[in-house]
């Protein structure tokens, strides 16, 4: 019976199929491409592990996910105001000078200049002020956020409470560093 | 084989047990494997009232022991003092907490952790500690701002403040899993089943006779009044336990050989194939326009689509559906009427006997194989080749045997993959073809004479709807008129073990006589006066 009704059904419409079958196999490639990518949830320890450790490859790709989801990214920030050593908010408006090239707050203070005889290059220099011995062993994170994205800056060594970082002025993380409307977070 | 409780649970959900059994911390796995299946027996099974209870008053000493504005992150997350020796290590000092509110007191003793008000006194052992962060860890993952929510109604609160945040909790539990369970209800009624059946000999499948023995023995379980509901919930029951049996046996990866020791590849490919049918009927109505069947004609196949999900193991139930389903229906609303008239015939008898529920079978098909003739000068005019596939299907009704085969090798020797491809030159071969063979010049009459006559919405106006709707209407009134088929071809092998043949009408005789005997019985305990 069931080999009359496969026949029947192959015998059936086999012209309209072939058509229609191309454009399904596409769409289904698309669907199983797109959920094998994304197929383990993010749990709420992944959000707090990649605001802690940012550094970590996981934490890395752990952010771009964060970035591309309305629901991660209220959690993300939420851990990040509870983390954060201190945060400098957006700038005001500086008249026609849209960069901000030296940022302070009660715990860090932080300036961007251009590399000496390098105008593609740029440094970072962080000085914190009271750092801790914990801080200055592990190091710190800068989270930088914009129109909701978030991305991090880590200088994992530092030396008299001071860190430097080089970074290319084309670089996505230099064009947010300098952005007025960037939100800084130490942690 | 798993339990039928897990039927129906979100592939999100059964995702997220498995993202915390592998969630790690510092110190390896964050939880251990047998914690979490425990959660997710508690989660399933809809047994979460204790567990936010506690949950609860755990947050109450976590907030309130020292009111630091990230002390549930701290503790849960960052400190992770989710083991039992840190979770007593955290409260040791617990004695001397100076934000407390008066009249309570929290401290560890030998069972864990003691959280004391003036008049009662809650316990929270230290091994349960691992299973409480879990679960926060699980609900602040989908109820958003949770942690904010308990951190501001339960710091510096009293315990009525607990109890009223639990309940809150639990109503927020239960909305979020409505996306992710299947309802209460229908968990209970599964339960049911899987109990009833674990004490039948032989375990095994449903079978015609199960069923009915089902309905007979749940007379006094709310929702199985009507025969019908019984019928529907048991073919429910057995599709969902083989949809978890195939899923169980995909994830645990068996080899073909294993697996069909379990389930016979047969079985599947039939199960599939039954499951699209269903499946393509629903989302193609037939009785919508283009109105392929009226309601009536689709209503009296219903029983079949619904049984035909589970093959051939139940060849009577969909006519007793049918039938004897009808007649409880028109029973039960006679002992609802107000003004009960004398209708002792209607009651005693039910209307329909399978033997005019086959000749209403046998005039659907009929109609069927009209509206596919209808379908035919439909595409036809449509200048569409597929025509010729829902020719295919009714050339039989139409043209002998042998006109039949050489139809179809001239067919086969004329239409290839290739040809099709250019349709419209096909097309004219078509009409030429038409005038070379009279046979094919009548069938084609004939289904422009079906299309005159058919009056249903979307046949007099066909050129207002697209190509597309009539070829999958006409591909779900093929599938219909092989389940009407099958219905009837299973309805007289259901007969029993007979040596000579036997026709329908036997069959019809013999199988009424003994349902109506016991569907009399059993309608006279369940509505009783009005039969």
């Amino acid at each position: 019976m069931n080999q009359s009704i496969t026949s029947a059904h192959e015998q059936l419409f086999a012209i309209a199929k072939a058509t229609r079958k191309l454009s399904e196999q596409a769409h289904n490639e698309v669907t199983t491409s797109v959920n094998k990518q994304h197929k383990k949830p993010l749990l709420f320890n992944d959000i707090v592990k990649t605001a802690c450790l940012p550094h970590l490859a996981a934490s890395k790709a752990n952010l771009v996910r964060i970035n591309k989801s309305s629901i991660h990214m209220p959690q993300y920030l939420w851990v990040l105001n509870k983390i954060s050593l201190s945060i400098s908010d957006a700038q005001a408006a500086a008249s026609s000078v849209v960069e901000a090239l030296v940022r302070q707050t009660d715990k860090f203070e932080l300036r961007v200049r251009d590399v000496e005889h390098d105008d593609s290059l740029a440094s970072v220099n962080l000085l914190l002020k009271n750092a801790s011995s914990t801080q200055t062993q592990v190091g710190c994170h800068l989270h930088m956020v914009l129109n909701n994205k978030c991305s991090v800056l880590s200088f994992m060594t530092l030396q008299d409470n001071r860190a430097e970082l080089t970074l290319a002025k084309t670089s996505q993380e230099y064009g947010v560093l300098i952005n007025d409307d960037t939100f800084i977070h130490l942690s | 084989m798993p339990s039928i409780i897990s039927v129906g649970i979100s592939e999100s959900l059964l995702a997220d047990f498995e993202a915390l059994r592998d969630t790690s911390s510092v110190s390896g796995k964050k939880y251990h494997t047998k914690t979490i299946d425990r959660l997710s027996q508690y989660i399933c099974c809809r047994n979460y009232a204790k567990l936010s209870l506690e949950l609860c008053y755990l947050v109450w000493a976590v907030v309130n022991y020292k009111r630091d504005s990230a002390a549930l992150l701290n503790f849960f997350w960052i400190d992770e003092a989710i083991t039992p020796s840190a979770f007593r290590k955290a409260f040791e000092h617990s004695h001397q907490a100076e934000w407390l509110p008066s009249d309570s007191k929290i401290y560890i003793d030998e069972m864990g952790l003691c959280i004391q008000f003036k008049y009662s006194k809650f316990v929270i052992s230290a091994t349960r500690i691992s299973l409480l962060s879990a679960f926060l860890e699980l609900l602040t993952t989908h109820i958003h701002h949770l942690l904010d929510e308990l951190e501001a109604n339960l710091m510096g609160t009293d315990e009525k403040s607990i109890k009223q945040h639990a309940n809150t909790l639990q109503k927020q539990i239960y909305d979020w899993l409505k996306a992710h369970l299947p309802s209460a209800k229908v968990q209970q009624r599964f339960r049911h089943i899987e109990q009833w059946t674990q004490k039948q000999a032989p375990a095994g499948k449903f079978d015609d006779h199960k069923v009915i023995r089902f309905w007979q023995d749940s007379r006094d379980i709310d929702g199985y009044v009507k025969y019908t509901s019984a019928l529907e919930d048991v073919i429910d029951y057995e599709l969902a336990k083989k949809s978890l049996l195939q899923a169980h046996e995909a994830q645990h990866a068996l080899s073909l050989d294993e697996y069909a020791q379990i389930v016979s590849q047969d079985e599947i490919s039939l199960y599939e194939s039954a499951s699209n049918i269903f499946e393509a009927f629903e989302k193609t109505p037939l009785s919508s326009t283009p109105k392929f069947l009226s309601s009536k004609q689709i209503g009296l196949v219903l029983p079949h689509i619904t049984v035909a999900n589970l093959n051939d193991s139940l060849p009577l139930s969909a006519w007793r559906a049918s039938v004897f389903g009808q007649w409880q229906s028109q029973l039960i609303q006679l002992s609802r009427s107000t003004q009960i008239q004398d209708k002792t015939h209607e009651r005693s008898h039910p209307i329909e006997s399978y033997e005019t529920h086959y000749q209403q079978l046998v005039s659907l098909k009929k109609a069927i194989k009209l509206t596919l003739l209808s379908c035919v000068a439909v595409l036809y005019n449509k200048k569409s080749l597929a025509c010729l596939s829902v020719l295919d299907w009714v050339l039989q009704d139409l043209i002998d045997a042998a006109q039949l085969s050489a139809l179809r090798l001239f067919f086969q020797a004329n239409i290839t993959e290739e040809s099709a491809k250019g349709t419209n030159e096909l097309f004219v071969m078509l009409k030429r073809w038409q005038l070379e063979k009279p046979v094919l010049n009548k069938v084609f009459n004939l289904a422009q004479d079906a299309l005159r006559k058919n009056n249903k919405q979307g046949f007099k106006d066909w050129h207002k709807y697209d190509e597309d709707a009539y070829l999958e209407g006409s591909q779900q009134l093929v599938n219909l008129d092989v389940l009407v088929t099958k219905a009837i071809s299973t309805f007289v092998s259901s007969v029993g073990e007979t040596t000579k043949e036997i026709s329908i009408l036997e069959a019809c005789v013999v199988n009424f006589s003994a349902d109506l005997c016991i569907f009399t019985e059993e309608l006279k305990l369940r509505h009783r006066g009005a039969i």
